[in-house]
């Protein structure tokens, strides 16, 4: 039981680490939208590049 | 109007934003492999961007078509980059970076926001992109060397939206920070609360089994240092108001609550230092958790209805065109002073008051007053800031900037009623304050009493007597039920923006309906079409569409067609009609004598249809060509709201301004008995004034600033969402979509609602007063004291949770 001495209190350092993930995203403004921020899974993240949009030049010009 | 979804559109829709077609095919664009057509060359642009970036998918995500494209006033976001603007707008970040919050117009579902943070993410220089639908605006970080604001509004407009550079004023900052605030400390709560559990269950195992003295202190020293900044951080939100609250002589239930913690945290901590006794910060981590929850929620409710109507900012226009010297110079609003010369071009908003330079102009002043058709100026009247222009560019000369136009007081007005406390909040307060006065007496008393029996159980005998007496239900037997039947009819698109509304609502007797822009959509709409002799109607109809092409009177929008080839050397008459050439002959378009001033002679053989209504004439040279009839059109759902109100047994009433004899048919259509029409202001106060002293509660619906002493008089007011500004921040219910149907629910709502309440109190009362005094006899230990109370807060709120159940609609 010696190993609740190190696993208390490394559980506290874990508490204190997601409360200040916690300030992170809130400060982010990531929760000033609950209502619709549950859509968001629901589309690709990434949408395929279309030709000519913003991809980069490629280096064989005549 | 058909609403898109995941069908294929029929063909006789714009793909894009869902406007008739009605037989063009001049534009088109590919999108997922098939042409779909588009009904003007604005919609195909957009859609052809939103392809372009390779979005065909927004097409699929999205709920419904998007409204008419607005046209983008490109010219003036070049003037975003001038350094008066970037300098109110921008904020620099100290990496380099710039921020910007935008205000984005025409966003109506998740689809439009996964669209513009996408399209806007891959710009050059773009770093972060978080748009916010509820709020109706976007948050955009970028490199100011690789990108500039002006750029990105261009970027905006070009998908269709309209995008408004925004600095929020110092309310809603003030707003915004204290919920963030609420939510950090919820947050420090929640995660510490569940370590001290943890903890918690550790010791509740070793009461039971046994624990090593070394193992119990560990435990009990871990859950307090867990507990400090739970009791001092997020718990300071008690401690200062109950501080408040003493300090004002009205202690409300804040005093309790911070007199609860404070015992128990301080007893727990004396336990655990001393080694004896028992700790109690789960249950106090538990406590403060809870009640900051329900707070935070309440606070979110409260803090949405707060936020329609009070951004005076969103109603000016970003960019004002001041006259120096004869040129124009591109200046944020608020820095015109007065006696400026200001250029408005058509369809811009007004950016201050001021007197017309020019001899006449017209401009449309819903934002105001809520009336559609527009009014005409001569030179030196009041425009008034806010007000849209409609037929041509004018000048004005600037007599009330920023805080001095009238539009500003309107705003003042509005921030005074909303700040006002509801009746039934106050009387909880007044309640919450005695009882919470009666609390501390009593556990003062129980300390007493213990203290001479039996000194060692006075303390926890105290703490229990605090800790049972639950100010939470109390506290939260109203609130809950309110916000939580608020949001569900605001899903539904009712807001609810006054809490007194709910207590009010039973009791109503009477409804009281405004006619125009209330009953009927406020848009006019050819109803009839009687060509004269043997012309052909579509013809006829055709070359009234292209004598009104271009304008955007609310008359040349009911002839709005597909179309859009405008006649030659037009001439608008401003009341009369509007004049024009086609194909070489000269049409005139309008009142009847307007009409044939070319040919009076013919106004003797052609008389007027006789149904009565509001008819155009179509004439040439030659005489008469076709009758037009106008009328604003009946909403969809006028018709089974009226018949679901007189079902509930509610007296309905029309009372209308409108002389005609509209009015009167439209009552007999609708099947409401009782009808006014000519009613002046004064005379609709007068007949709601009757009705109260006959002692009958009157629900008054309407929507235009002849309507506000109306609203502000009828016990309960509904407002459309075209209403006016000010009637929508003086009604208390706002239907925000427009759909009359939703009366009914917002009847049967409060019905349940108010039960829901009375259940509520009654539980509290009764707990209260069965626990009470039970924990004062010594038999209710603090642990339990504490559980019942948790549970007896979280029957409250589920009880209250009931509210968010949708019912089926009313069946018509």
């Amino acid at each position: 039981m010696e190993s609740l001495f190190f696993l208390l209190p490394l559980a506290v350092l874990f508490a204190a680490l997601s409360v200040w993930a916690f300030f992170w995203a809130v400060n982010q403004h990531q929760f000033d939208d609950l209502n619709n921020a549950g859509h968001s899974i629901l589309y690709d993240a990434d949408p395929p590049v279309a030709d000519g949009a913003t991809r980069d030049d490629d280096d064989h010009d005549a | 109007m058909n609403t898109a979804s995941a069908q294929p559109a029929p063909t006789s829709v714009c793909y894009h934003c869902g406007s008739p077609l009605g037989g063009s095919t001049a534009y088109s664009v590919l999108i997922d492999g098939r042409e779909r057509p588009m009904c003007c060359p604005a919609c195909q642009a957009v859609a052809a961007t939103i392809v372009g970036g390779g979005f065909d998918n927004y097409y699929r995500f999205r709920d419904t078509a998007q409204r008419a494209t607005p046209s983008a006033e490109t010219a003036e976001f070049t003037a975003f980059d001038q350094p008066e603007f970037e300098q109110r707008w921008l904020t620099a970040l100290p990496d380099g970076a710039v921020e910007c919050e935008l205000l984005i117009g025409g966003m109506h579902c998740a689809a439009c926001v996964w669209l513009l943070e996408n399209y806007l993410r891959r710009l050059p220089g773009v770093a972060a992109v978080h748009v916010n639908l509820s709020e109706q605006c976007a948050r955009v970080r970028w490199s100011p060397r690789q990108q500039r604001l002006s750029a990105l509004c261009r970027a905006i407009a070009a998908l269709g939206y309209e995008p408004q550079p925004y600095s929020s004023d110092r309310l809603e900052r003030l707003r915004r920070s204290e919920q963030r605030r609420a939510l950090r400390r919820l947050g420090v709560a929640g995660i510490g609360m569940m370590q001290v559990g943890m903890c918690a269950l550790g010791l509740y195992a070793g009461a039971i089994d046994g624990i090593e003295p070394m193992y119990r202190d560990l435990l009990r020293w871990i859950s307090l240092l867990v507990s400090v900044p739970i009791v001092f951080y997020s718990g300071q939100a008690f401690f200062s108001g109950a501080w408040r609250g003493l300090r004002r002589g009205a202690p409300g239930m804040d005093l309790p609550i911070a007199l609860a913690i404070a015992l128990a945290f301080a007893a727990s901590v004396w336990a655990t230092v001393r080694g004896t006794g028992e700790v109690y910060f789960d249950s106090v981590s538990m406590f403060i958790f809870l009640l900051l929850g329900s707070r935070y929620l309440e606070m979110r409710a409260r803090h949405y209805g707060g936020r329609l109507g009070t951004d005076l900012l969103s109603l000016l226009p970003g960019v004002a065109t001041r006259l120096e010297g004869g040129r124009p110079h591109f200046v944020p609003p608020e820095q015109l002073r007065v006696g400026d010369t200001v250029l408005v071009a058509v369809g811009q908003t007004i950016p201050a008051d001021g007197r017309l330079l020019d001899a006449r102009a017209s401009v449309n002043e819903a934002a105001l007053t809520g009336e559609f058709m527009p009014v005409r100026k001569n030179r030196g009247d009041l425009l008034l800031a806010g007000s849209v222009n409609g037929a041509q560019s004018l000048t004005l000369e600037v007599s009330g900037a920023g805080e001095q136009s009238r539009l500003a007081a309107i705003h003042a007005l509005s921030r005074h009623a909303l700040a006002q406390k509801p009746r039934l909040a106050q009387l909880a307060d007044r309640l919450a304050s005695r009882f919470a006065l009666a609390i501390v007496l009593l556990a003062g008393a129980a300390y007493l009493g213990w203290h001479w029996l039996d000194p060692q159980r006075a303390l926890w005998v105290t703490l229990s007597v605090l800790a049972v007496s639950c100010p939470c239900a109390l506290s939260l037997a109203t609130p809950a039920a309110i916000a939580n039947a608020t949001a569900a009819l605001r899903e539904r698109g009712l807001l609810v923006t006054r809490a007194d509304v709910w207590e009010k609502l039973p009791a109503i007797t009477d409804v009281v309906f405004d006619k125009t822009g209330t009953l009927t959509e406020g848009r006019m709409r050819v109803a009839a079409i009687q060509p004269c002799g043997t012309r052909n109607a579509d013809v006829c109809r055709d070359i009234a569409a292209a004598l009104e092409a271009g304008s955007s009177h609310p008359i040349a929008l009911a002839f709005a067609a597909d179309r859009a080839v405008p006649a030659g050397a037009r001439r608008e008459i401003a009341g009369r009609g509007v004049e024009g050439t086609i194909a070489g002959r000269r049409y005139r378009l309008g009142s009847p004598d307007f009409a044939l001033e070319w040919c009076p002679s013919a106004q003797a053989s052609a008389p007027a249809p006789t149904a009565s209504g509001q008819w155009l004439l179509l004439a040439d040279h030659t005489g008469p060509l076709c009758w037009f009839r106008l009328d604003d059109q009946l909403r969809d759902d006028a018709l089974q709201t009226v018949n679901a109100l007189q079902r509930r047994g509610l007296r309905l009433h029309l009372l209308s301004g409108d002389r005609s004899g509209a009015v009167a048919t439209m009552a007999a259509a609708l099947g409401i008995q009782n009808v006014a029409g000519g009613v002046t202001p004064e005379r609709k106060l007068d007949y709601i004034e009757c009705l109260q002293r006959a002692g009958r509660r009157v629900l008054m619906v309407g929507d235009g600033i002849n309507d506000i002493p109306v609203l502000a008089a009828a016990d309960v007011s509904v407002a459309m969402n075209n209403a006016s500004h000010l009637a929508k921040t003086s009604a208390d219910c706002i239907l925000l979509a427009g759909r009359l149907e939703r009366l009914p629910q917002l009847f049967e709502s409060a019905g349940r609602t108010l039960r829901v309440i009375h259940q509520n109190l009654l539980w509290s009362l009764l707990y209260n007063a069965l626990a009470i005094p039970l924990a004062a006899a010594g038999w209710v230990p603090p642990w339990l004291a504490a559980v019942g109370m948790s549970l007896s807060s979280l029957l409250v709120v589920g009880n209250a949770l009931r509210l968010r159940r949708h019912t089926a609609p009313t069946e018509m």
